[in-house]
């Protein structure tokens, strides 16, 4: 086959055009991090991105909805802590006042200490946060007890979703101070300092039983928030795997290795240099030069 | 046979030499020159007893009919692959980036401000924040839909110019037919303008595709878009023109006596039938993708919404307002007046006796970026817009290895019509080398004939 300027010229262009383009995806891609530079390079390679990128998304979502779940669980784990403390002390004073010894002043006194005690029972029944009243359930905007320890709030609780894990993300507030089958709190802290006003140490003391109900009945409510922060936990610890397992994937799927793609840069730049330096030569053959 | 006759013979070689050395001359002239096909010498010996000598015949432009049919084509389909495969790569790039796609941004700051809302239904900061992103969502619509059909307009104005060069090439195509059936001289012979005419066929033929056709005068006829755009020594014209049914833009050949006719549905050769291709291809999908999901979402984010509570009790709201059908659903996609600028109306609760706390309908809301919801029910938000963009890569991927293959064939027949006809500076060298030395010898032989004359002469 002859050999004529014409193709030779062209040859040589497109040998440099392809070296070219050769360096400039090479320095793209070491650039970007990334092993291609547009999504029709590599159909599939665009399509593990976008996945990778749509799982980081709900990850970062199921992160959030968790953190959310955790603070509100949190603040009613901290609001029921030290109610369990006020109904030990309720029971202290309750075992002291059903004593045959005491006086009709010194039960007065036992009273104010249970009225007292009533007073931070109900602040704490209506801790409020950022999130609003903690206890208040789904009406959180206002305070679940009246002044007399009534419970005009909601039942219901915020639920949030987590992957496929609803979790709600307090406790029924009515379960714990005032359930249909057992012990009204606030009731009993009333009872027992009626009961010690009047001097009345036989009755007192009969409410003992109902103090033990009331700290089983708080019990049972931060058993309840327990179980729910495990879950949260758990669902916290899933996430963790889920982003590590992800970040993995992106590297092998999506990502270049840096010394790879420096690597492709340095071969690229040769190529280059190289073909300008054989063009340089086979352009200088010609008979044109001998004659 | 005299003295005399043997100068005429040597005069003879004298003047084919130097005719033959200004042949070879313009080849290495014009060996740069695109489209150029050697010229051959054709030396001849003259042939009877009585007259000897040489003679030089026509100049022979040098031509491979199979070679230069093969490039035609491979013209023609280079053409279209060109046309569609830079279309739908400007497309890629807006449409599908790797990264900064304002529509994905957009619908995930809206689930994510649903989440926000599920989580504190009673915050007004956080409701502001939800609207403020439903807003983004329609607005990032609206701009996919004008990006479009940007594209498209884009594509309209390529074919616009397309056809105004297409209708001068083939008005010069038939104008060189007409010189080259009359005879007619560019200084070369008809070799000059059938290389002009191959040029111009060539360039034609990319912007239209179809079938050249030569007649025994050499003149090239072009058949494409179903008529005969160029027939001899006459020219159609091509130019775009509205179509008040599609809202499109058609291809509409006006013929020699102002007849016209609409060619849109036969462009399917050359870079005018690729921007079709493309336009009325991927692009309306495109186009038809994007006002599908907007109309559904719209339809699923509302059906939700107008089922829910706000916090002044309110209900019945829709969330998204605008298009009434799923025609042009994109760029009508708007937050509705009803909720606009009022984040009390935003309904996040399922009852209103459960105001303010109830987040169960901002839980729907949010769940839309997973549940299937749209497409008739068989896709989400997320996945059906990742379809959408999926499909395009996918196509532009296609477009660009056929466009590769037709490049790489174009460039074969190219280097391979060239190699037959194209002019090697060797060649000519070696010829040049060879004619001078001819030369040099008629020379020789006029010496030698005037010496002998001038010894009879003295005698």
């Amino acid at each position: 086959m002859k050999t004529v300027d014409g193709a030779t010229y062209r040859a040589q262009m497109q040998v440099l055009q392809h070296a070219r383009s050769r360096v400039e995806r090479a320095q793209t891609l070491a650039m970007t991090g990334l092993k291609e530079t547009k999504g029709s390079d590599a159909p599939t390679w665009f399509a593990d991105l976008k996945n990778a990128d749509e799982e980081a998304f709900s990850l970062q979502r199921s992160e959030r909805a968790l953190s959310a779940a955790s603070r509100r669980l949190t603040a009613s784990e901290s609001a029921l802590e030290p109610l369990g403390a006020i109904l030990a002390q309720l029971g202290e004073v309750t075992t002291q006042g059903g004593s045959d010894l005491l006086s009709a002043r010194d039960r007065a006194s036992l009273a104010q200490t249970v009225r007292s005690l009533k007073a931070s029972a109900l602040a704490l029944a209506n801790t409020r946060t950022d999130d609003g009243y903690t206890f208040g359930g789904l009406t959180s905007n206002t305070a679940p007890f009246d002044p007399a320890g009534n419970f005009v709030g909601s039942s219901d609780v915020l639920q949030l979703q987590v992957n496929s894990e609803w979790i709600g993300t307090g406790v029924d507030a009515a379960q714990i101070f005032n359930p249909a089958a057992g012990v009204n709190i606030f009731a009993l802290f009333d009872t027992i300092a009626s009961a010690l006003d009047a001097n009345d140490g036989v009755t007192t003391r009969a409410q003992l039983d109902a103090v033990r109900t009331a700290v089983e009945q708080t019990s049972d409510g931060r058993s309840e928030l327990g179980d729910k922060l495990q879950l949260v936990s758990r669902l916290d610890d899933a996430i963790s795997n889920s982003k590590v397992r992800l970040s993995e994937q992106r590297a092998k799927s999506v990502e270049i290795d840096p010394l790879r793609a420096y690597s492709e840069l340095a071969q690229a730049s040769g190529a280059l240099e190289a073909a300008l330096k054989v063009s340089s030569q086979a352009m200088k053959l010609s008979l044109v030069d001998y004659i | 046979m005299s003295l005399f006759s043997s100068l005429h013979i040597a005069g003879s070689g004298l003047a084919a030499q130097t005719r033959a050395v200004q042949i070879s001359g313009n080849n290495v002239a014009n060996s740069a020159t695109p489209g150029y096909s050697t010229r051959v010498v054709e030396l001849s010996a003259t042939g009877s007893e009585r007259v000897l000598g040489v003679t030089l015949g026509m100049t022979v432009r040098k031509n491979d009919p199979f070679l230069r049919t093969s490039l035609q084509q491979s013209q023609a389909r280079l053409g279209f692959e060109q046309g569609k495969s830079e279309a739908l790569q400007r497309a890629e790039s807006v449409l599908a980036p790797i990264e900064g796609d304002q529509l994905l941004s957009a619908l995930q700051g809206f689930f994510s401000a649903a989440d926000d809302l599920a989580q504190n239904p009673s915050s007004i900061a956080v409701r502001r924040t939800f609207l403020a992103q439903a807003g983004s969502v329609s607005n990032a619509f609206v701009a996919r839909s004008a990006t479009i059909k940007g594209l498209v307009s884009d594509a309209n104005k390529r074919l616009a110019a397309a056809a105004g060069e297409a209708t001068s090439l083939a008005a010069q195509l038939a104008e060189l037919n007409k010189n080259i059936a009359s005879g007619a001289s560019s200084g070369d012979g008809n070799a000059g303008l059938m290389d002009q005419r191959d040029q111009v066929a060539g360039q034609l033929l990319a912007l239209v595709g179809g079938q050249a056709v030569t007649d025994e005068r050499g003149r090239i006829s072009i058949m494409a878009f179903g008529s005969a755009i160029v027939a001899g020594e006459h020219s159609l014209s091509l130019s775009m023109q509205p179509n008040a049914t599609t809202g499109q833009m058609d291809i509409v050949a006006t013929g020699y006596g102002s007849e016209t006719a609409v060619v849109t549905a036969r462009a399917t050769t050359g870079e005018m039938g690729g921007l079709i291709a493309a336009r009325d291809g991927e692009l309306a999908q495109q186009a038809a993708n994007a006002d599908a999901l907007a109309f559904d979402f719209m339809n699923a984010a509302n059906a939700i919404h107008q089922s829910g509570y706000g916090l002044d009790g309110a209900t019945g709201r829709a969330l998204f307002a605008g298009p009434t059908s799923v025609t042009d659903a994109a760029s009508l996609l708007v937050v509705s007046s009803a909720v606009a600028g009022q984040p009390n109306a935003v309904a996040a609760a399922s009852a209103s006796g459960t105001l303010p706390g109830d987040n169960r309908q901002a839980l729907l809301l949010a769940g839309l970026s997973s549940a299937l919801s749209v497409s008739g029910g068989t896709e989400s938000v997320l996945g059906a817009y990742q379809r959408s963009n999926a499909s395009l890569v996918g196509t532009t991927e296609l477009a660009l290895a056929t466009h590769a293959q037709a490049s790489g064939q174009f460039e074969l027949s190219s280097s391979m019509l060239e190699q037959a006809v194209g002019v090697s500076l060797d060649d000519q060298m070696v010829q040049l080398q060879q004619f001078q030395r001819s030369y040099q010898a008629s020379a020789k032989v006029i010496s030698v004939v005037n010496e002998m004359l001038e010894t009879l002469v003295r005698l």
